[in-house]
């Protein structure tokens, strides 16, 4: 590769941050180079330091980050010597920035327009605001926005997620620039928005012959958009290379690791997860060494020496002591695959643990004084069964009723119609104490779930307090029992939530809602807030406890890999309904349901899915089948007639036109 | 936009008849009118023929709306002390509290924005905790004891102001001065944490991203999101601002509503307290009619269709 070639050309970036407690090293001796019409791909888990290199890239670190690097070259400037003001001249103008959060990241106050207009116009003052507004326009509509000239007009809350992202990839597009980086630029996103938006990028990349830097934690998202890949771990590059290189023969003892703990195709209900075992080192005054020594299977004394870069030809680099023979003849993954045991009762006929009858809700909602008033459809005719010891995945984009149907499940918001019954009990009819012996909770965000006030114990047996079971003494003891099945170290008992990390957080949120050994267990997003190492841990934990206690479950996810991982039954929600179900099996190697092959990614050549990315207007539900709008497969009969969910195959669909 | 402005008239409205329930039931509460009114030596036929001609044998609500009638009439009553119309010695005062007012709230509002907004872009540099330093002093040092300092300072030491009265523009000069003092705090930490707060967000570093230079940043991103809390707490100030008055007004010995008000408590007046209860009360909630538009105007999120 001729390097004088690149846009990008970084070598030795460091960056310390001074923090009260020493100074941290958030990114050391990282060194990258970009061409046009390429994507790299930075990828790491959380705290590795891939938005501080970002952030570092275009001058734009906290005032308490220092950065400094050996060489930086921006196309045909060497900004080495000019540090961060070099870099400022060319930021918004030939480097332009997207980011993780569509939601916070354009400012409420100022209309989409004259957000968009605004850098151009600095950049270039001799352009005057009609021919910035036509630019505007241009490149809201290469980005996929219908109609745009009356969004100028628009403020940024008028507009989806999905919608705000591809704003803002039109505003970072204004000036042309050579460089795009882009953070996270989907992880807040639906997955079928987020491969839009991804598709998007990899066009707007062809068409400009733009260079890309891409930050993210997702391998899907790698896999699909890389064309060469960093791996950061600790501040450090532990590995970079093509995609093919990294992803197909991943060489460092951390990148192995890490692509064993994401759930593929081969996962199902009836395995645990490989995983990674141990956290991220503290990055406040580390040493020299390789920073994954203390999780590494393969470390050895030398390991705490600096470590050296080292390249074989037609290879990719790597940071490690050993050699890439040596590490392919001693690696093994550090707890691999295995088999867990899961009963599910075989008998059909037998009463459900979990029965959804017909549920359907709705919300009044109101606009303005006057305005008239609406019903949201939130669930619109459910019907779900759920046997003893089986784990039911729910999956489905935001907005489809998830979490709306959770509630109705947990028996804590009466559905407008229809019924939840546990064991044939109606759950309206239990009353608040033994319903919450029957069903518990696990929710999302393990950062805002627990009081931040209480010790680990303290959340743990607060259930057993209320609920006066067993003396003093015993409560204790259970709870110190659950901790261990739980995974939390017996000296974390007096932690509060801040003291203890995401993982640990989550873990303690499952064991408080295990206290009371309930039968049934209802995680909403369990791991989307954690990391791929972290979710294979937790993921596991769960299988694990599923057998402990003989649970049943229920498993939202939007994710389908963690879906697929743990689920016996899935069931498809879409637009307040079931558009499909059955067992995983079936519905993850055969799909029948156009929106199901949609999510899989399995839909056929020239299926694409229509350009309407919007989801039916909730207070208005279509005519008939409400995923006519998007459906490559409509025809005048889906206009008209709502399909009902029917067999279809060994699972059944709501489609005129099933697979 | 219209309906929303309907909707806040609506709600003004309400709270203005709630409001002068109150203030009627404040003067029925503090006893027998009848009593109050024909003095302690009375005879019970004098009190029994108050009573009548004032209808105060009815009932509560049959004089309420009467009461309620005549206000909206421009009746507010005579004073029981002077037998002066209140309207009218309310009218004459209310020029010189409104001056004050808002001369005060201006001057806080100048100081504390530019000051807060410099703060919170080096937080915790000399002049950030010279600032909070001030503002906690603010805080301590009542209205009053500020006032008798600039009165020694400046009239007695210095004889450059007035130090009492209404006759000039100098002479509002230490009172507005004395109010300002008391929210330049309230004022200064609201733009410094809403400053703040709007620096670190996500939206800034989107502006920051797009090479804009800092001043565009500041002044067209951040400020205008900022001072959304100060616009909604300056008008709550404000009412504080009229309260406020009472005192200074009778350090500095200006005729306005707040020596008016204090006159007349002393001396069991209550058609003038009552008015001044009603109509200080009224131009509190239109004040806040105002914020919530000018919020409006400031924050498109309030008024757009979804
Ligand atoms: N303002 C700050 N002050 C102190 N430390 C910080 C600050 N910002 C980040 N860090 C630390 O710097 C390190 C790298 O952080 P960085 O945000 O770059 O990670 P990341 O890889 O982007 O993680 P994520 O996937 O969570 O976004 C972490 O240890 C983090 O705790
Ligand atoms: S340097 Fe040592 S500890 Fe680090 S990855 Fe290589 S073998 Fe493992
Ligand atoms: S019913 Fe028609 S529109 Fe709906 S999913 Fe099936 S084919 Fe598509
Ligand atoms: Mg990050």
């Amino acid at each position: 590769m001729n390097i004088s070639s690149s846009t990008l050309d970084v070598r030795d970036l460091n960056v310390t941050i001074h923090t009260p407690l020493g100074p941290l090293a958030a990114v050391r001796d990282v060194s990258l180079n970009v061409n046009a019409g390429e994507t790299l791909c930075i990828v790491g888990e959380s705290g590795s330091g891939k938005s501080m290199t970002s952030l570092a890239l275009m001058g734009l670190l906290p005032p308490a980050a220092t950065p400094k690097a050996t060489h930086l070259r921006f196309g045909d400037h060497d900004l080495t010597a000019g540090g961060r003001h070099a870099i400022e001249k060319l930021r918004g103008d030939r480097i332009a920035m997207i980011f993780q959060e569509p939601m916070t990241a354009l400012n409420p106050a100022w209309s989409i327009g004259e957000q968009m207009v605004e850098g151009l116009m600095h950049h270039k003052p001799s352009l005057s605001r009609a021919q910035a507004t036509a630019r505007a326009i241009e490149l809201l509509d290469a980005c996929g926005i219908a109609d745009p000239e009356p969004r100028l007009s628009q403020y940024p809350h008028q507009l989806s997620g999905g919608l705000r992202q591809r704003v803002m990839i039109a505003m970072a597009l204004m000036t042309e620039p050579d460089l795009l980086i882009a953070d996270e630029p989907t992880t807040a996103l639906d997955r079928t928005i987020s491969a839009q938006i991804l598709a998007l990028l990899k066009d707007l990349q062809k068409r400009l012959n733009l260079a890309i830097i891409l930050v993210t934690h997702d391998f899907d998202v790698v896999r699909d958009v890389a064309d060469r890949i960093c791996v950061v771990y600790a501040g450090q590059v532990v590995e970079s290379g093509t995609r093919a290189q990294v992803l197909g023969q991943p060489a460092h003892p951390y990148t192995r690791a890490l692509l064993s703990c994401v759930p593929n195709s081969d996962a199902d209900a009836n395995t645990r997860l490989g995983f990674l075992p141990g956290v991220v080192p503290s990055l406040i005054n580390s040493d020299d060494g390789c920073q994954f020594r203390a999780r590494c299977s393969l470390a050895h004394d030398g390991c705490a020496q600096p470590v050296p870069v080292s390249t074989e030809a037609d290879r990719q680099t790597i940071r490690c002591t050993l050699s890439m023979e040596d590490i392919n003849n001693r690696y093994r993954d550090p707890v691999p695959p295995a088999a867990v045991k899961a009963e599910v009762s075989d008998d059909t006929q037998a009463m459900p643990a979990l029965e959804v009858k017909g549920v359907v809700q709705t919300y009044e909602v109101r606009k303005g004084l006057f305005g008239t008033k609406g019903q949201v459809h939130a669930l619109r005719g459910i019907d779900l069964g759920v046997r003893k010891g089986e784990v039911l995945g729910l999956v489905g984009e935001s907005g489809s009723g998830k979490s709306t149907l959770a509630r109705a499940l947990l028996g804590v918001e009466a559905p407008a119609s229809g019924e939840v019954l546990i064991n044939g009990t109606p759950i309206s009819k239990v009353d608040r104490k033994r319903r919450a012996r029957l069903v518990q909770p696990v929710f999302q965000d393990p950062y805002s779930s627990l009081n931040p006030r209480r010790t680990v114990e303290e959340t743990i047996r607060l259930s057993l307090d209320i609920h006066e079971i067993g003396t003093p003494d015993e409560r204790r003891v259970d709870v110190k029992r659950m901790m261990d099945l739980c995974g939390l170290p017996a000296r974390t008992a007096a932690n509060f939530p801040a003291q203890m990390s995401g993982g640990q957080r989550q873990r303690v949120a499952i064991a408080s809602a295990l206290i009371l050994r309930p039968e049934i267990l209802i995680c909403d997003e369990p791991t989307s807030a954690l990391d791929v190492s972290v979710q294979a841990q937790i993921l596991n934990l769960l299988k694990d406890l599923r057998a402990e206690f003989q649970l049943t479950f229920v498993m939202i996810s939007h994710d389908l890999n963690v879906i697929r991982a743990m689920s016996d039954r899935v069931a498809v929600m879409y637009f307040g309904r079931i558009v499909e179900a059955g067992r995983g099996k079936d519905l993850f190697h055969a799909p029948k349901h156009p929106y199901t092959e949609l999510l899989l990614g399995k839909l056929g050549q020239g299926e694409e899915p229509r350009k309407a990315v919007d989801f039916p207007n909730p207070l208005k539900p279509p005519q008939g089948c409400s995923f006519a709008g998007r459906c490559p497969r409509a025809q005048a009969k889906c206009a008209i007639d709502d399909p009902r969910l029917t067999k279809a195959g060994p699972q059944s669909a709501a489609c005129h036109f099933p697979t | 936009m219209g309906a929303y402005f309907v909707r806040k008239l609506i709600e003004a409205a309400a709270v203005c008849v709630a409001v002068s329930i109150i203030a009627f039931l404040l003067v029925q509460s503090t006893g027998d009118l009848a009593v109050a009114m024909g003095g302690l030596d009375a005879s019970a036929e004098d009190t029994a023929r108050l009573r009548e001609v004032y209808g105060l044998d009815q009932s509560f609500v049959q004089q309420y709306l009467s009461w309620a009638g005549r206000v909206l009439h421009g009746d507010l009553g005579q004073s029981y002390f002077s037998q002066e119309d209140v309207l009218t010695l309310i009218l004459e005062r209310l020029p010189v509290t409104a001056t004050l007012s808002v001369a005060s709230l201006l001057l806080g509002l100048l100081i504390s924005i530019p000051a807060g907004v410099y703060c919170a872009m080096k937080p915790d540099g000399w002049f950030d905790r010279s600032c909070l330093g001030l503002s906690v002093l603010g805080q301590a040092m009542p209205s009053y004891w500020v006032g008798l300092l600039l009165i020694l300072l400046f009239g007695v030491t210095f004889r450059i102001l007035p130090i009492s009265g209404t006759q000039s523009a100098a002479s509002y000069v230490m009172p507005s001065l004395t109010l300002a003092w008391f929210v330049f705090p309230v004022f200064l930490r609201l733009s410094r944490a809403g400053m703040i707060d709007v620096l670190s967000s996500d939206y800034i570093r989107t502006a920051r991203a797009k090479g804009l230079s800092e001043r565009t940043v500041l002044f067209k991103h951040a400020l205008r999101n900022a001072i959304l809390p100060v616009v909604s707490v300056a008008t709550v100030q404000f009412g504080f601002l009229l309260g406020g008055s009472i005192v200074v007004e009778s350090v500095f010995s200006l005729n306005g509503i707040g020596l008016l008000a204090w006159s007349a408590i002393q001396r069991s007046d209550y058609p003038v307290v009552q008015a001044v209860v009603l109509i200080v009360a009224i131009i509190f909630v239109l004040l806040n009619v105002v914020s919530d538009l000018l919020n409006a105007a400031l924050d498109p999120r309030l008024t757009s269709e979804q």
